[in-house]
């Protein structure tokens, strides 16, 4: 019985969640946003880096 | 553009890494690499050859705690904390904690975790718990370690909130915090809670190693990495969250399933196996995702930091499909305990979270400036570790389908380890080109210019940057709902922590509980002070990583080992000694399976008994012979002949009454079930019920079973006088000296000889039987006895005085105090030694028997005359009973 519950509520979060992403384009846009940012912050971090080449030796 | 983005994006381009934190981890990570590998090929070395190290370093068991954990905390522990010095800040877009406390943390990591834990296990203080060897004392300090961790990594995500947190940073902060959760869960409830009970938190617990700290760690480097290297965000951020979601949910759900067809109830292992299934169908998601995410970067990637990473996705994607799949019941029953699950924690850690680690701090090595930078090593150092680790692995994997085909079709057990040597050997060989690797990667990382690592970078980025800043200027913030969702799941994530500790660990228990109690015999017999004593010695030495003690619920295991182990057979087990491998036999029901004598022989010097052993020796635990045992050998053997001992001491009347007890537990009548309660072959019995042999027998294969099985106690040429004769009493038989008949061969390799070192051998076939008793009869030298009548007569009648009262009126060996006797009085109508043989014995007596010397009673006469009386005997009974 737990583990029909571990099952089907595992499935029911992760089939939740998609049909949310899917359908909705603003969910989708937000949930995917953070790796566009990450990237940002990558891309800032090794630019800095590279015009202050001694930055981040503290 | 939000101004909240470009907030965060300021902040890292203007954040401080501190790279001499990154170096101090990264070296400490790489020196304790090579020190924990180099134990692990010196255990390697020893399947080969098994003396080879026996005086002048630790034990084996002792060195493979100290592998193991060297490879977990000493090297995997340093690689992701340098790691974390360079990402979290470019994660939060803010500094971490603080330097001071960057210095405590690596102090206490090495120099109160690492260093005092390898001296303590090499030392033989120890805890026999598989990924928990360190004592509990250098847990606390790992503890510790593990919260100075959080305070200095954690505050930096705190104070940035978790709106838009990369999937990066949420396994960095699900790594520390379900580490911190888990590693007191696993590393102390066994101590405290017995046998499969406890068992249940330390497969929890080996499970959450990998799950909740080894995983979330190199998966936040992959995730971290490949989107750096290639200049491109990663494919899907929504799978890398349902991904992320999926495995914290799961991965503490699994633990159970490195215990599957053991007592621990089947509701949790169920869970376990379905838990199992379901992860590895995340772990598609995320490798998927992690594949696409570095289209355009080619098969073998020009930045050596992602061609290490993409490699770790590889081994990810195969060690995860074998994790699932290992659970699954029928090949869980073939593989389980075979050097497949060694082959699959070898892919797991040195592929998988190795070839991560490695990506993770070559990456942080190319932005650092100051750093050395050798580009040519890094390449080499990949080659050598993808060549020797695929080596390992496969070898390794293929070794365990052998072995478990082997112990499935009820081979000896000395067979496996016969089948196993060309493995192990190419095993031993595949750990050149990675322990070459490995030094070829620390000299790139201390040879080479400074800031070469730079260049390296240039030249290697593949494709052009997008100007992300641009391309997605119109997005949005965060929406307050999906913040408050990652909340709740985050809420959830603790709950499933919660619920795995629950189902998979407290309920067990309670239920192992209820069973041992309705199960147990009234007063089962506690371990005495030497037992207790000896338990400890055999936990220091690592036994149980060779010699499993749970007869599992399976068919395999019945027919070799007997009655599968009950719930209330641990109770005394703090900590549980369950094994999750069996290079040797189960040990479970080892006691009064052999006598004293011989397990100080084989402790002593385990190839004089059985050649193909590759038990280390033991002879730190003896002075100077196996007859003169130090009290930890002492300990030791008693220990051992305790084990299995309750339940036989009441046995059938206790497994009668437990049966009664537990009418629905459809597994524990699996147990009481079991035709034989011991089942082990070499298990010796009373005389009778043996199968007869055929008349003749391949003497070929007799002799080499004899020279493989018998010529370590009876000698190359069956004269008594093997290297282990010498320690051993009764001595082994000068068989050249005997004649015995066939009827009587049977019934010795059949029932052994109770109460001497003369083991069973139910585990050879009858042609094998048949051989070897062809090979015993070719060693017998006898020749025809003269009758002197006159003599015999004589004989007849001081034997019916003297001798009688043991060996029977027809020298049976079946008088009326042959029961009182620990070993039965000789069956002399199936054996019959030399003229000159009788005399010494009745003369000198047998020592380590009942039979005495006859000098003080009887003439010289009167001991030619019964001599010769009893050589009358002699007859080939073909209808053998128990007297």
């Amino acid at each position: 019985m737990i583990t029909s519950i571990i099952v089907w509520g595992s499935l029911f979060a992760a089939v939740a969640f998609t049909v949310v992403y899917l359908l909705s384009p603003r969910i989708r846009a937000q949930v995917e946003q953070p790796k566009h940012q990450f990237q940002r912050q990558l891309e800032s971090f090794d630019n800095s880096a590279a015009q202050e080449p001694k930055r981040g030796q503290q | 553009m939000n101004q909240a983005i470009a907030q965060e994006t300021n902040r890292s381009a203007k954040v401080e890494v501190d790279s001499l934190l990154i170096r101090a981890h990264a070296y400490a990570a790489l020196f304790a690499l090579l020190i924990a590998v180099t134990f692990g090929i010196i255990i390697s070395l020893q399947f080969i050859y098994p003396n080879f190290t026996a005086d002048w370093l630790p034990g084996w068991g002792r060195m493979r705690y100290a592998h193991t954990q060297g490879i977990m905390l000493g090297w995997l522990g340093n690689a992701f904390l340098a790691f974390m010095y360079h990402a979290v800040p470019v994660l939060s877009g803010r500094p971490v904690t603080s330097r001071k406390l960057g210095l405590w943390l690596f102090g206490i990591w090495n120099f109160a975790v690492m260093i005092p834990g390898w001296i303590l296990v090499l030392s033989g203080v120890s805890q026999p718990l598989e990924w928990a060897e360190f004592p509990m004392a250098v847990d606390v300090f790992v503890i510790v370690g593990l919260a100075l961790a959080a305070f200095q990594f954690l505050p930096p995500f705190i104070r940035r909130g978790v709106t838009d947190l990369y999937v990066s940073s949420w396994y960095l902060i699900g790594g520390l915090v379900f580490t911190l959760l888990s590693y007191p869960m696993g590393n102390f409830a066994p101590e405290f809670v017995p046998g499969a009970a406890g068992a249940a938190f330390s497969g929890l617990w080996i499970h959450d190693a990998v799950g909740l700290f080894v995983t979330p760690m190199a998966l936040a480097i992959l995730y971290f990495v490949i989107p750096a290297s290639t200049g491109k965000p990663i494919f899907s951020h929504f799978l890398s969250m349902l991904g992320f979601w999926g495995l914290f949910f799961l991965y503490p759900l699994n633990g159970t399933h490195h215990y599957i067809f053991s007592v621990i109830p089947m509701e949790a292992q169920m869970t376990a196996i379905l838990a199992s299934f379901l992860l590895g169908v995340v772990v598609i998601i995320v490798v998927s995702n992690l594949m696409l995410s570095q289209r355009g970067a080619g098969l073998i990637p020009k930045d050596i930091g992602l061609r290490f990473v993409s490699m770790a996705v590889v081994f990810y994607l195969i060690v995860s499909i074998q994790g699932s799949m290992q659970a699954n019941m029928s090949l869980n029953q073939a593989v389980h305990f075979t050097d497949w699950v060694i082959g699959h924690s070898h892919l797991a850690m040195l592929g998988f979270a190795t070839f991560a680690a490695i990506g993770g701090i070559l990456h942080a090595w190319q932005r650092m400036p100051q750093a050395r930078y050798n580009a040519k090593a890094f390449e080499w150092a990949y080659w050598l570790l993808v060549v020797g680790i695929s080596i390992m692995v496969i070898d390794l994997t293929l070794a365990g389908i052998v072995q478990g085909q082997l112990w499935q079709d009820g081979s000896p057990w000395i067979e496996s380890l016969q089948a196993s040597r060309p493995y192990w050997i190419v095993r031993s060989i595949s750990a050149i080109p990675v322990a070459t690797g490995f030094i070829v990667l620390l000299i790139g990382m201390v040879t080479g210019e400074r800031g070469a690592g730079a260049q390296a970078l240039a030249a290697s980025h593949i494709t052009q940057k997008t100007d992300s800043l641009a391309s997605h200027s119109e997005l949005h913030t965060s929406s307050r709902g999906l913040t408050m969702s990652y909340v709740v799941a985050c809420a959830a994530g603790i709950v499933f922590f919660v619920l795995s500790v629950s189902l998979l660990g407290l309920l067990p228990r309670q239920v192992l509980e209820q069973q041992s109690v309705a199960m147990a015999p009234g007063s089962p017999l506690p371990y005495t002070a030497a037992e207790a004593r000896g338990r400890d010695v055999y936990g220091r030495e690592g036994c149980s990583y060779c010699h499993s003690q749970q007869v599992r619920y399976t068919e395999a295991d019945i027919a070799r080992f007997g009655a599968p182990t009950l719930a209330w057979e641990g109770r005394l087990e703090f900590p549980h000694m369950l094994g999750t491998r069996r290079i040797g036999p189960d040990l479970s029901r080892a006691g009064g399976t052999r006598t004293a004598d011989w397990q100080y022989a084989h402790l002593y010097d385990p190839r004089a008994l059985v050649p193909a052993s590759i038990m280390p020796a033991y002879t730190q635990l003896f002075d100077g012979s196996a007859t003169r045992p130090k009290r930890d050998a002492q300990d030791l053997v008693a220990y051992i002949d305790s084990l299995g001992r309750a339940r036989e001491l009441a046995y059938p009347e206790g497994d009668e009454a437990a049966r009664a007890a537990a009418p629905d537990n459809r597994w524990a009548q699996m147990s009481f079930d079991a035709p034989l309660l011991n089942a082990h072959p070499a298990r010796t019995r009373m005389r009778g019920n043996a199968p007869s042999l055929a008349d003749s027998g391949d003497l070929a294969l007799g002799q080499s079973l004899w020279l493989n099985n018998c010529a370590g106690c009876h000698g190359d040429q069956a004269q008594g006088d093997g290297v282990a004769a010498q320690w051993l009493e009764p001595q082994p038989k000068n068989l050249a000296v005997r004649e015995y008949t066939r009827s009587m061969l049977a019934d010795v390799l059949w029932n052994g000889v109770h109460g001497s070192a003369m083991p069973a051998w139910r585990d050879l076939s009858t042609a094998e039987r048949s051989a070897l008793a062809s090979v015993v009869q070719s060693f017998s030298a006898l020749e025809q006895e003269a009758a002197n009548t006159g003599l015999v007569a004589s004989g007849a009648v001081i034997y019916a005085t003297h001798c009688a009262e043991c060996h029977g009126d027809n020298g049976a060996g079946n008088g009326f105090a042959a029961a009182q006797l620990p070993i039965a009085p000789t069956d002399m109508r199936g054996v019959r030694a030399s003229l000159a043989e009788r005399i010494k014995i009745l003369e000198n007596g047998v020592a380590g028997t009942s039979m005495a010397p006859w000098t003080d009673r009887l003439s010289s006469d009167e001991i030619n005359a019964v001599a010769h009386y009893v050589g009358e005997f002699f007859a080939d009974i073909s209808d053998r009973s128990a007297p």
